[in-house]
């Protein structure tokens, strides 16, 4: 019993291992969708033109931003409500402020500071007083979504300063948007971040077994409460863009039903709701493939309810791909 | 009696009674009373079944469309000239087969309830917006007396809550199955070395809150006597927030139907009720009810580490 | 005489590998047969083929004479084979008459209102507890009753259910020693009353105590079988293993130094009293004690995981101030834990990930995977878990004894001065327990100084270098090196518990 207690061989074979490699990449997904936009384009050439493509892309940033920042939530292993919230929240926040003083930075530390501020309010909560984070966010996010109608009575505020639409949207970087660009840089920063820092490991840690983390050193409280102020600060940042790209900021930029959308994406990109699992790469293919399948649908000119339907059939793919991914581990 | 005073929420819906009752003289009426039952049996009902589903550490997010599904079927089929009971009947049947899918795709595919249930809701949804075409319906005005009529001075909805409210607690305390219930929730893999039929106590749960959302989703219907494409919408966080602060526990085994679920509903819309009665900002109701719900949640969680033990 | 239990040619099969083979055995009628082997050696796989859980991919069963197929739990009880596992299949949440009833919860009543029965379900489950001799209320949660008054309520469930046959795997595991001993009686009067029992235990004094028959597994197939009289101790180890151990416990050349490297000062637990004790340089201190005795609880204060209200830990001479695991590990403190799958390992992480968790401070804030991995194998091999595939392979996919070597690279990776284990070798086969302590030498004779947490005291008695007692949450009494004395361990053990 010395050697090759256990650790040893592979089990399968070399297909087997491809196969299963290529189930657990977040190419599939992927491969699904450029499928169904080849399919469709045969119909509705108007599919693959770079001006509809492009829009697709510009569409699905803020989504692209909240669905990033609730990877790190569902890392840890809990769940953020209050994605929507957060962000009309955070953009009526700038709003107010600009009014009294305005200046594109202003409203940027306010969207910040309410990104910010409910995270961490989440994360003292999870972490520090132990309460469910499913109810948590649910009530913060009826409290805050509340706040920000009953401060705006459900008015959009119109006439954000020029600096803070160009920033958060339409300004012009090396002919690349402000917005591409804001929203590349916090991709690659939380790509970095969870593959490559040992802060990364240690949100997946706690993820996979918390107890086994305290006892191995990983600050438990502080990376749980880390997560959900990402999360915060991700909502807000796309509250910035949606206000900025319908020139007003409001209570409702987004329907509370966009979390759907949010933990759709994720779970396609292969995160678990039971925490320790998920890349940055694998939600970038989520969001893709999300609006893909949405944009399609509409460029078909198909009612609401297909779309509706469609996601929620995108989603039981993905969970049943998700299974294969696991039975291959836990045998 | 001693669940009932342990249980936080007891305590933060006596605290915002005693409030509305210092602000308001109707708030304590019997009439009023009356009016907070009423309006808590909806979300109460789909509470009740979302219970099962909670004890055996599941979930159901789909229950909103559930509602609304059952709502499309009954407006399209009672605008179709059938008699009102008929199309009542055919939304009552809505809500178990969409339960019977559920726990067969969380039994026989081995998905989680909560990806299953998310998806549904989509899908349910975008059934039901197939059925309506998108549209509103209204109903005729023998619907509206489900909600208005009462049976030995008591509101019909009231009646079909504390029915459903009894019999919940009666099949989860009495029964065996209820009893096997609370074991799959504590830990399904044991319940199956003993021999237990761990399957179909999920599917048989979540038949059961598949029919209270659509139960639920009746009486909602008859107070508005309409269908619209938003109907339902939401709902299921209404109801599951109502279970916990009622004492179930997200992940299984723990939680009860009365007085929780009780408790849990009607505290939700006494604050409702009380805001409406003194008159306060319609504005700042998601926000006092969204505060009540978390100061609940934090003292159920103060309560369980105040009984020891390390989490 | 039919046999009870007649197992002929039995195989079982797992993704194409043989994992038990050509299994040939009896058990008479009113016989205890002990069955024994390292963990991955096939026995937990043969009582579950007995038990209904897995079908057999060969050869046949017959109880009684009768051919046996179970295809479920449920028919491998009405068929009267009752299993009871090594972790409690009860439901804390549930009365101990429900537990004892589960499956088949005595109804009345007509069909939409048939119920449970509760009147004669308690006189059921008082008739069944009076058999196992446990005078609990039936309608008490089982979440109130000790790991003891667990042990028999499963008991009582497998004799309720009218098994002929009783299979306890590892039940003393957690158990005081009266728990085991009473458990033992009642062994023993099953045997008398004719039935069968099967049990599997490391245990191997236990087992040649009280069993009739022993069989030995190895590597899946059947390598003895014969009256207990037939073996010893070490015989049976020598054919657990297929080769001859040097020794269980390995000697040490080296002997502790002065040099003091953890001290408690007076360290005092909320409603505890206070504890002084020093570990030196060089050194193994034994902890010995009964369960609940405050071991486990000493050992997490020490760490930082639990709260102190008073008294010191040094480190070296160094006051150890800030109040976290994090802090603790820094300068140099280890806690391997008793419950591996509970706090000690991340059963679904890759396995460089699960080793390198507790050393990654020292590696950050930027990870480099290629000189991680590396710090990994290295301390693989210091612990001999055979390495390859170290980033896929999960601690899932591992037996017991390697999960723990495990969780000791991932200790060694943190450069610790001071190692607490606490119960290292529990559920782990005689092979990598060996290996444990050997490892265990190594870090010792390099200087480390270690705090060793066991409920074996032949474990203490051979790794210790001093022994101390614990009972009631403080040390009762300290054993040097020549004055050890089993009984005397005993007897300073439970007299804590009576004062």
């Amino acid at each position: 019993m010395t050697a090759g207690a256990g650790v040893g061989e592979p089990r399968n074979s070399r297909t087997g291992d491809l196969a299963r490699r290529l189930v657990r990449s977040e190419a599939l997904p992927l491969a699904f969708a450029a499928a169904w936009v080849g399919a469709v384009a045969v119909v509705e050439p108007a599919v693959l033109t770079r001006r509809n493509l492009e829009n697709v892309g510009l569409a699905a940033l803020p989504l692209l931003l909240a669905a990033v920042g609730q990877l790190f939530v569902l890392v840890v292993g809990g769940i953020d409500l209050s994605t929507a919230a957060v962000a009309g929240a955070a953009s009526v926040a700038a709003g107010l402020v600009m009014r009294e003083v305005p200046n594109a930075a202003v409203g940027v530390g306010a969207v910040l500071a309410v990104g910010l501020g409910v995270g961490l309010f989440h994360g003292l909560a999870v972490a520090g007083l132990r309460m469910p984070a499913f109810l948590v966010t649910l009530a913060t996010s009826s409290a805050v979504a509340g706040g920000a109608v009953w401060a705006t009575r459900s008015q959009k505020l119109a006439g954000l300063p020029e600096g803070f639409l160009s920033l958060g949207w339409q300004g012009d970087l090396f002919g690349v948007r402000s917005s591409v660009w804001v929203a590349a840089a916090v991709v690659v920063v939380a790509h970095l971040v969870l593959a490559r820092t040992v802060f990364g490991r240690q949100l997946y840690a706690v993820g996979l077994n918390a107890a086994t983390a305290r006892v191995s050193g990983v600050p438990v409280g502080r990376r749980i409460a880390a997560a959900f102020a990402v999360s915060g600060v991700c909502a807000a940042v796309a509250g910035l863009m949606l206000a900025a790209r319908q020139k007003a900021a409001a209570a409702d930029l987004w329907r509370a039903d966009v979390l759907l959308d949010v933990l759709g994406a994720a779970v396609i990109g292969g995160a678990s709701l039971r925490g320790g699992r998920g890349t940055v790469l694998g939600v970038v293919v989520g969001v893709a493939v999300i609006a893909l399948i949405g944009n399609t649908l509409t460029l078909l000119d198909l009612d609401s309810w297909h779309v509706t339907m469609a996601k929620g059939g995108l989603i039981f793919l993905a969970a049943g791909l998700d299974i294969l991914r696991t039975r291959g581990d836990r045998r | 009696m001693r669940d009932l005073l342990t249980l936080p929420a007891v305590w933060v819906l006596a605290a915002v009674a005693a409030v509305f009752a210092a602000l308001s003289p109707q708030f304590l009426t019997a009439g009023n009373l009356i009016n907070v039952l009423i309006q808590s049996s909806a979300v109460g009902i789909v509470a009740t079944g979302m219970t099962f589903v909670l004890l055996t550490a599941g979930i159901d997010l789909s229950v909103g469309s559930v509602m609304f599904l059952g709502a499309a079927v009954c407006g399209v089929l009672v605008g179709g000239g059938w008699p009102w009971w008929a199309g009542a009947v055919a939304m009552l049947a809505v809500g178990p087969a969409c339960g019977l899918l559920h726990g067969l795709a969380i039994t026989r595919l081995g998905l989680t309830p909560f990806v299953v249930t998310l998806s549904s809701l989509f899908v349910i949804r975008g059934l039901g917006l197939w059925v309506s075409r998108t549209r509103a319906m209204n109903l005729p005005d023998d619907f509206r007396q489900l909600a208005t009529e009462r049976v030995l001075g008591v509101p019909v909805p009231v009646w079909l809550f504390g029915v459903v409210l009894l019999a919940s607690q009666w099949v989860v305390g009495r029964t065996r199955f209820g009893r096997h219930v609370l074991a799959v929730g504590h830990d399904a893999a044991a319940a199956r070395k003993a021999g237990l039929d761990v399957g179909g106590v999920l599917v048989r749960v979540y038949l059961i809150c598949g029919a209270c959302a659509a139960l639920g989703g009746l009486v909602a219907l008859a107070q508005l006597s309409a269908v619209s494409p938003t109907f339902g919408r939401d709902r299921e966080f209404d109801a599951i927030a109502a279970a916990v602060l009622g004492g179930a526990s997200l992940f299984g085994g723990r939680g009860n139907v009365l007085p929780g679920v009780l408790v849990g509903a009607v505290t939700i819309q006494t604050v409702y009720n009380g805001l409406n009665l003194i008159d306060a900002d319609p504005y700042s109701y998601p926000v006092i009810t969204g505060g009540v719900v978390f100061l609940a949640v934090l003292a159920d969680s103060l309560r369980n580490r105040l009984r020891g033990g390390r989490p | 005489m039919t046999p009870r239990v007649e197992l002929r040619d039995v195989g079982k099969q797992f993704a194409g590998v043989w994992v038990l083979r050509g299994v040939t055995l009896t058990v008479p009628p009113g016989a205890v047969l002990g069955l024994v082997g390292e963990n991955g050696a096939g026995k937990s796989t043969l009582m579950n083929v007995l038990a209904g859980v897995h079908r057999p991919d060969a050869g046949t069963i017959r109880v009684d004479g009768a051919d046996y197929a179970p295809r479920s739990p449920a028919e491998a009880a009405a068929a009267g084979i009752a299993l009871v596992h090594q972790e409690l299949n009860l439901f804390p949440n549930l009365s101990v008459g429900e537990n004892l009833f589960l499956d088949r919860l005595p109804t009345k009543g007509a069909v939409p209102l048939r119920r449970v029965d509760r009147p004669r379900l308690r006189a059921d489950a008082e008739e069944a507890l009076a058999v196992v001799g446990l005078a609990v209320d039936p309608g008490r949660p089982v979440s109130g009753l000790s790991p003891g008054e667990r042990q028999l309520v499963e008991v009582a469930k497998g004799l309720a259910a009218g098994a002929r046959v009783l299979i306890l795997d590892e039940p003393t595991t957690s158990l005081t020693r009266p728990e085991a001993d009473r458990l033992f009686a009642l062994v023993r009067q099953v045997r008398a009353a004719g039935k069968s029992v099967v049990y599997i235990s490391h245990n191997l004094p236990d087992v040649l105590g009280l069993c009739d028959a022993v069989a030995v597994l190895r590597d899946g197939a059947l390598v003895a079988h014969g009256p207990a009289g037939e073996f010893t101790e070490d015989r049976l180890i020598t054919l657990m293993v297929g080769r001859q151990l040097d020794q269980v416990y390995p000697q040490r050349a080296t002997g502790p130094t002065a040099e003091p490297l953890l001290e408690l000062d007076r360290l005092t637990r909320p409603g505890a009293a206070p504890v002084s004790l020093t570990v030196h340089r060089g050194e193994v201190v034994g902890v010995a004690g009964l369960m609940g005795a405050g071991r486990t609880e000493l050992a997490r204060a020490v760490f930082g995981l639990d709260p102190v209200t008073a008294g010191d830990v040094r480190l070296g001479g160094e006051l150890l101030a800030a109040l976290t695991p994090a802090a603790r590990i820094r300068k140099g403190l280890a806690f391997l834990t008793e419950d591996r799958r509970g706090d000690g390992l991340l059963m679904d992480a890759a396995l460089t990930d699960e080793v390198s968790l507790a050393a990654l401070p020292r590696h950050g804030p930027w990870l480099r995977p290629g000189r991680l991995r590396q710090a990994v194998a290295a301390a693989a091999i210091r612990v001999n878990l055979s390495q390859g595939r170290l980033d896929e392979r999960t601690a899932r996919t591992l037996s017991g004894g390697n999960q723990q070597k495990a969780v000791l690279a991932k200790w060694l990776l943190a450069g610790p001065r001071v190692l607490i284990l606490d119960e290292p070798t529990r559920g782990v086969d005689v092979g990598a327990r060996a290996e444990i302590y050997r490892t265990i030498n190594e870090l010792v004779k390099a200087g480390l100084g270690v705090l060793l947490i066991s409920s074996e005291v032949e474990e203490l008695l051979g790794m210790r270098d001093r022994i101390l007692v614990m009972a009631g949450g403080a040390v009762r009494a300290e054993f040097r090196r020549p004055e050890f004395d089993r009984e005397a361990i005993l007897r300073a053990a439970l007299a804590g518990r009576a004062a």
